[in-house]
């Protein structure tokens, strides 16, 4: 035991070294990750990224504005210096991906790092993203033959959720509120942060402030909504670009009603994604694709959720639970990319889980060894 | 409360009693093997390609060029499948494209179960080795599924029919192997060397695992007799083909070896001079080579880090007769890798218990201080 103890000193010593490991292992796995990504996927051709910047592309991809709007804001920037050769946007789009894939494995540096002291574990775990998110941004459906849609809004999304659960957890609130603005201008889903704080914060802080809180994220989140709502409002909506006064209309409470009503009586296309989903668990043969969500992670995850000990992470995936269901009605299964958010929070549960079970086999060898 | 199934002492399986649980939760394994092998199966057929000198129906007829038709184990194989189908239903109605796809479904499962029994070795809780043998799947996607790069764009990967069984094979190998099961492991060397000829390294393991160990006249032997069976298989099939042509159309005995090192060291010594080649090279066996090389003295498992040595070879040879950016040339360090990774894995996290357990007293303090 006192030669793992030294050991365990002797690594923790080399900080800047494995520091500096971590950040070259980063880089190069960033870079062939976003080579897989812009080799292996497509664009949708009625919101691709010149659509995207133009701000013509149907809506909900629309209101996810916040990349289409930073290479706007960079191609202006290049043409006031007269001297650099014209970059495509194609190439920006790129390097800022590669750029957020980056910072993705940093911030699950960070958050892992949250719940272990080895520096070595917390490298490993923040490394599982690239496999995990294979199967959500590059791995195509096999079958019919399904390329994954590529959206310049997917891997900062990702980046946001992981570093606005480690503002959460660490009670940076400076820091939260405005990364809480971006990422909602990137994408809505950073409403389950909301979620996040909600779940891990109620009975451990006063029932006041956690209102307080919450009140303001909400409000956060339906201002910059309404702001996108407005700008885009005569955008074409969904795959299909329907007219939006008729989108809106079946969506108010009327046409709510209305489709639920279809929906009780068997037409499953009332209920939109709804009827997509439900289909899909209709075949046996979609199942492999459906739950390969984070690589299989999952599965171990909610079988042995009872080993994971650390409540913040516990209580997180309670919201990637609703996060998934959600998912079923904004979503198809069909598009794991919409699932790729979970990420943090059932990675780390999974590494933990093998932790537990490790120091369980270890105790059970060196309880046989000592008797 | 985790299932104990190993004893300390042995490291052998101790078999359990049969209860429901246990049947269920094998089953469950099982099943969760033979989805996830699905789903791998599915996209290999989905986005990896085949190329015109090796399609299925010329690999059938035996008509393919050298050396992918000496790899002939799988073919052969589907013949027998095919004939029987053929001779049970009036008219054949199985494609070989299904045949091919069925085999390659069930040597993901047998990787699988063959990994689980290598995990086992040295893992003595059997939902841990369950667990763990699963993380296969991530380093096969690098090897066999990813496509690789080829300046401007990226290139499919070529599909060949032993690339899966021989990652299964050499896993099988370094089971029997470890337990010095040698009638099961000639058993299994001589099949696969039909499959394809990277079984020689298996040779290279047992050499670099043994060496110290065993007496110098019994690894002689061994040795031997491996090299025996090799060049036996290896001159059987090289009198079966003689006559195919050879890939790239050359004539194979006026170039001679010199012909592979003419067509693969040119493009070997372009791609290692080619920065942008590195994340894709790095990425053989998914990174996890790099935390092993880092942590090599974590590894406690003596036959573990003495078969880590066969990459050296490995990577030589490959470097001589493939293309280094085709990773799925080197897909049979898999499990030799892998295994070495989650050896460290169980170690760093040894380590981790340890820390947290010095830091307990922190904690605690912390947690009290928070309280008042």
């Amino acid at each position: 035991m006192k030669r793992v103890h030294e050991l365990a000193v002797r690594i923790s010593g080399k900080k800047t070294y494995s520091d500096l490991i971590f950040l070259v292992l980063a880089s190069v796995m960033a870079f062939h990750f976003n080579q897989l990504r812009f080799g292996m996927t497509g664009q949708p051709l009625e919101n691709n990224i010149y659509q995207l910047m133009e701000g013509s592309a149907h809506t909900p991809f629309q209101y996810r504005v916040l990349i289409p709007w930073t290479v706007n804001l960079v191609l202006q920037a290049l043409k006031l210096l007269p001297g650099v050769p014209p970059i495509s946007p194609e190439s920006i789009f790129q390097y800022i991906e590669l750029i957020a894939m980056f910072l993705l494995l940093v911030a699950l540096h960070n958050y892992a790092a949250l719940f272990f002291e080895n520096h070595a574990v917390v490298m490993l775990s923040s490394f599982i993203a690239f496999p995990a998110m294979l199967f959500h941004f590059v791995l195509p459906r096999p079958s019919p033959l399904w390329y994954v849609h590529w959206f310049p809004f997917d891997i900062p999304a990702v980046l946001f959720v992981t570093v606005g659960l480690t503002l959460l957890y660490r009670k940076k609130w400076l820091l939260f509120y405005p990364l809480l603005l971006i990422a909602t201008v990137n994408r809505e889903t950073s409403i389950f942060l909301v979620l996040a704080y909600l779940v891990t914060s109620i009975g451990r802080e006063k029932f006041k402030t956690v209102f307080y809180h919450v009140f303001l994220q909400l409000a956060l989140v339906a201002v910059v909504k309404y702001m996108l709502f407005e700008i885009y409002v005569s955008n074409p909506v969904g795959d299909a670009g329907l007219d939006p006064l008729e989108i809106y209309h079946a969506q108010d409470v009327q046409g709510l009603f209305d489709r639920l009503h279809r929906f009780l009586h068997g037409d499953l296309s009332a209920a939109s994604d709804i009827g997509v989903n439900i289909r899909a668990f209709m075949k046996p043969s979609a199942y492999p694709f459906i739950f390969s969500v984070l690589g299989y992670l999952w599965i171990p995850v909610a079988l042995l959720v009872s080993t994971v000990r650390h409540d913040f992470v516990t209580k997180t995936l309670v919201v990637a639970a609703c996060w998934w269901s959600a998912g079923m009605y904004f979503g198809t299964v069909y598009q794991l990319r919409v699932f790729g958010e979970l990420l943090p929070m059932v990675g780390t549960a999974f590494v933990l889980i093998i932790g537990e079970l490790l120091k369980k086999e270890i105790a059970y060898n060196t309880h046989t060894v000592g008797s | 409360m985790l299932k104990k199934a190993v004893s300390k002492t042995t490291n052998e399986i101790r078999r359990p009693a049969v209860s429901w649980s246990g049947v269920f939760s094998e089953t469950a394994f099982v099943g969760i093997a033979l989805v996830i092998s699905y789903y791998f199966s599915q996209l290999r057929f989905g986005v990896v390609g085949i190329i015109p000198e090796a399609t299925l129906e010329l690999l059938l007829a035996g008509d393919a060029h050298l050396p992918i038709q000496y790899r002939a184990l799988i073919p052969w194989f589907s013949k027998i499948v095919i004939l029987m189908v053929e001779l049970v239903a009036t008219k054949a109605l199985v494609s070989p494209e299904s045949v091919f796809q069925a085999i390659e479904l069930i040597s993901s499962v047998v990787l699988v179960m063959a990994f689980r029994a290598y995990v086992s070795l040295f893992v003595s809780t059997v939902i841990v080795a369950r667990l763990l043998s699963f993380s296969i799947f991530f380093p096969l996607l690098f090897h066999y599924v990813l496509w690789i790069p080829g300046y401007p764009s990226l290139q499919y990967l070529q599909w060949f029919s032993w690339d899966i069984p021989s990652v299964a094979f050499v896993t099988m190998g370094l089971v029997t192997l470890y337990k010095k099961k040698w009638l099961l492991y000639y058993l299994i060397f001589t099949v696969a060397t039909f499959n394809r000829e990277t079984t020689c390294f298996l040779t290279f393991v047992y050499l670099f695992s043994e060496l110290g160990r065993e007496k110098p006249k019994v690894i002689a032997s061994h040795c031997l007799l491996q090299l025996i069976i090799w060049v036996f298989v290896k001159y059987i099939l090289f009198q079966i083909y003689l006559g195919n042509a050879v890939e790239g159309g050359s004539d194979y005995f006026s170039q001679g070896l010199f012909y592979a090192a003419e067509f693969y060291d040119g493009r070997n010594l372009t791609t290692v001079t080619d920065v942008r080649f590195y994340p894709f090279l790095f990425g053989v066996i998914g990174y996890l080579w790099i935390p092993v090389v880092f942590s090599l003295r974590l590894i406690r498992s003596h036959f573990v880090k003495r078969s880590l040595m066969v990459a050296l070879p490995f990577y030589v040879g490959m470097f001589y007769v493939g293309a280094m950016t085709e990773l799925r040339n080197f897909g049979e360090l898999i499990p030799i890798v892998l295994m070495a990774f989650l050896l460290l894995l169980r170690e760093l996290l040894k380590l981790e218990a340890a820390m947290t357990g010095q830091h307990k007293n922190v904690y605690n303090h912390d947690i009290l201080m928070r309280n008042n």
